[in-house]
């Protein structure tokens, strides 16, 4: 123990004469050791305490600055103590290290050095990793599917970090003429190695200002931006938004999650609880492993695939380049009248449901590129035609169909009123096909489409585009059974999730090619 | 800066004094008179003569005659609206399911032109303000507002669309007055019919 004087430097309110500015005090701990450690606790309550450095700091009265009216004895510090220097030098450390899920593996911590370094040490089995440098101000949010995380630093840069800590790309989303990115939450891993993210600030009350949200491909281009509603997807796929104290589901189009990540959302997973999963365990199934999961298996990022992609009796299919192009539309609408009668005409999240299974179908065949486009309107219909570049696979629309006030035959891809909501003879003109391959087929899964021969939407389309449409005369329902066969109201139960195919409510029928010979 | 934060304020004081007024004194919107319409229309309005003058005034022109057919419906239900030119058009999703001769108690499949049902159909209305022409009948009920906004349906009524259930009213009905013998033989067949969409 030793004597030291303290000497107040900064100006002093009411004004304090030189010479009292300072005070005398007993040094007690002249040696300050920080152990950063990681708590390691398994569900049957033991647990680890694993060190990942320790910071020893010095404190000394060291007379090096004797002149007056300065103290002959200042307090000084020397090492390096953790968390960095504060003025507080006795509290303790106030850091939350940012620690994140590594794949099945365990966890890596992100952590800021005194030195505003930053290190990752990768921890398995109560083992710490070499320090790993990366930069400065990094903060993980995401992990995709090769193991990279994907995260945000201070100065509003969007990061892919490899786990070796090379930077593999950093981004500023729409920046302003200064160059100053929009502060952006990474929201999702895509199974295609992209991401999600949006620019609503959370008020940190429970409100949040919505903002928007960028898609960015695999090497952190922003591909699509579009507005954010606010809604998250369920576990199921559906999506709610809140609504007073209940939720509203919201019909959006489908995010296909990085399936095979186990950090592939911010905060984990749907219930935002934290707790690291993978979503689609069959995608890291394998039947050379004992427990079915390889150990460690990483998809590259530039793997294109879809969620839910099952591997069972897939003999290595030829990858199939072809752009296939599925459109789902609106789900209808749900009233209740002046007598309180509902009246439902929504099928619900069943359109998304039916265009994921045919989503999953593809990639199963060979697919890798399958494009989904929510339509609700003639010209998004038409858009997806034309903005999706050339479409050489088939293009598929799952939605409403039926007729006009009119007697057109028509589909109903939107649920809002105006002539642009639907496809009718009186816009279907207005189509193109300078974007569809020659072989490119058409498939509409809506009731009747088929319905009228010559008059039908479907043949109409047909001959516009100059290319084969394939639709039913008939209404359809939907089934886990892809089987066509008469619709038994008592015996058959629309599915809840993949698959779900919209079947022609008749036995044994099969599609009506057109155009009509 | 201190100027902007006062008429910010106005701006905002006279948006929560309209709000106000909106809420207390509520008005017919258009959306409000078509599904009136609806409503009336679905339990048998049209084909019933003693309750046609139910739907005065909710068109802009009456109808010339009384329906010959109506069409069978299992319900409706009415899209958002989008307004163009200072009228409001509203789409009325129908689910069709038969038709019924009005006169004869004749229930067959709809027409040809369309799918046999159930089939979706998607009839376009159009509402118009009404500019000083007699009053509906349409009342907004504990309102303190004295004159309800005034729109109409332009043109006449289309074809009645009634549900399963007042077309079973009116058949019955029709067939327990009537002493023609057809009518009688048809309102059997009609219920029968009717009785399977229920």
């Amino acid at each position: 123990m030793s004597l030291c004087t303290i000497w107040f430097f900064g100006p002093q309110i009411p004004p304090v004469a030189p010479e009292d500015r300072s005070t005398t005090a007993m040094l007690h701990t002249p040696q300050i050791v920080n152990n950063v450690m990681v708590l390691r606790v398994s569900p049957d309550g033991s647990f680890a305490k694993i060190r990942l450095n320790s910071f020893t700091q010095n404190e000394s009265c060291v007379n090096d600055d004797p002149g007056p009216p300065y103290p002959s004895n200042p307090f000084r510090l020397s090492g390096s103590g953790y968390p960095p220097p504060s003025p507080f030098p006795f509290a303790p450390p106030r850091y939350n290290l940012p620690i994140i899920t590594n794949a099945d593996q365990g966890v890596a911590v992100i952590w800021p050095q005194p030195d505003d370094t930053q290190l990752m040490n990768l921890i398995s089995n109560d083992s710490v990793s070499p320090p790993i440098n990366v930069p400065s101000s990094f903060q993980p949010v995401l992990q995709r599917e090769d193991g990279s995380y994907i995260g945000t630093d201070a100065d509003k840069n969007l990061l892919a970090i490899a786990l070796d800590g090379t930077s593999l790309w950093s981004t500023k989303i729409n920046p302003d003429a200064n160059g100053n990115g929009t502060p952006v939450h990474p929201l999702y891993a895509t199974a295609d190695g992209g991401t999600i993210v949006t620019s609503t600030d959370d008020l940190g009350n429970g409100d949040k200002l919505l903002g928007t949200l960028f898609t960015l491909d695999p090497s952190g281009n922003v591909t699509g931006q579009t507005q954010d509603l606010g809604v998250r997807p369920s576990w199921t796929g559906e999506s709610y938004s809140p609504s007073g104290a209940s939720l509203t589901s919201v019909y959006v189009p489908l995010v296909y999650i990085a399936g095979a990540s186990f950090w592939p959302q911010s905060e984990g997973n749907p219930s935002g609880t934290g707790t690291a999963i993978v979503q689609c365990p069959c995608l890291l199934q394998t039947a050379g492993s004992a427990q079915g999961f390889l150990p460690l298996r990483r998809r590259p990022a530039y793997q294109a695939r879809v969620r839910n992609v099952s591997f069972v009796a897939l003999q290595s299919p030829a990858v199939d380049n072809k752009k296939y192009i599925l459109l789902p539309g609106d789900p209808g609408l749900n009233t209740i009248d002046a007598q309180g009668h509902p009246h439902n005409h929504s099928v619900g999240n069943l359109f998304n449901l039916a265009a994921q299974t045919k989503a999953r179908d593809l990639a199963n065949a060979g697919a890798v590129n399958v494009v989904t486009n929510r339509v609700s309107s003639f010209d998004d219909f038409s858009n997806a035609l034309t903005t999706n570049g050339l479409i050489d696979g088939e293009i598929m629309y799952f939605g409403h169909a039926g007729v006009d006030g009119e007697g057109r035959s028509a589909l109903f891809p939107g649920q809002t009123a105006g002539i642009q909501t639907n496809i009718t003879s009186v816009n279907i003109g207005s189509l193109s096909n300078a974007h569809l391959g020659r072989n490119v087929t058409i498939t509409l899964n809506a009731c009747h489409a088929g319905y009228g021969g010559a008059r039908s939407v479907a043949n109409q389309i047909a001959l516009k585009l100059n290319r084969t449409v394939f639709a039913y005369p008939v209404d359809m329902y939907f089934s886990s059974d892809p089987t066509p066969r008469r619709f038994n109201p008592k015996t058959m139960i629309a599915p809840g999730g993949v698959p779900t195919y919209m079947v022609p409510n008749a036995d044994g029928m099969q599609p009506t090619q057109f155009p009509l010979k | 800066m201190q100027t902007h934060s006062v008429i910010s304020r106005i701006i905002n004081f006279g948006m929560f004094i309209v709000l106000a007024n909106s809420l207390l004194f509520p008005v017919n919107s258009p959306k409000d008179v078509l599904e009136h319409f609806c409503e009336l229309d679905a339990n048998g309005a049209q084909i019933d003569e003693g309750r046609r003058s139910e739907l005065a005034g909710l068109f802009t022109q009456s109808a010339a005659s009384a329906p010959e057919d109506a069409i069978v419906i299992k319900d409706f239900v009415i899209l958002g609206s989008t307004k163009v030119a200072g009228e409001i058009d509203f789409e009325v999703e129908y689910i069709y399911l038969g038709r019924l001769n009005v006169a004869t108690a004749r229930y067959s499949r709809l027409p040809a032109t369309y799918p046999p049902g159930p089939v979706k159909v998607r009839v376009h209305y159009q509402l118009v303000p009404n500019m000083g022409g007699p009053k509906n009948n349409l009342k907004s009920e504990g309102s303190a507002h004295p004159e309800p906004a005034e729109w109409r349906i332009k043109g006449t009524p289309p074809i009645p669309h009634i549900t399963v259930q007042a077309a079973l009213q009116y058949v019955t009905r029709l067939r327990n007055n009537s002493s023609s013998a057809t009518i009688k033989n048809n309102g059997a067949h009609a219920i029968v019919a009717l009785n399977r969409l229920q």
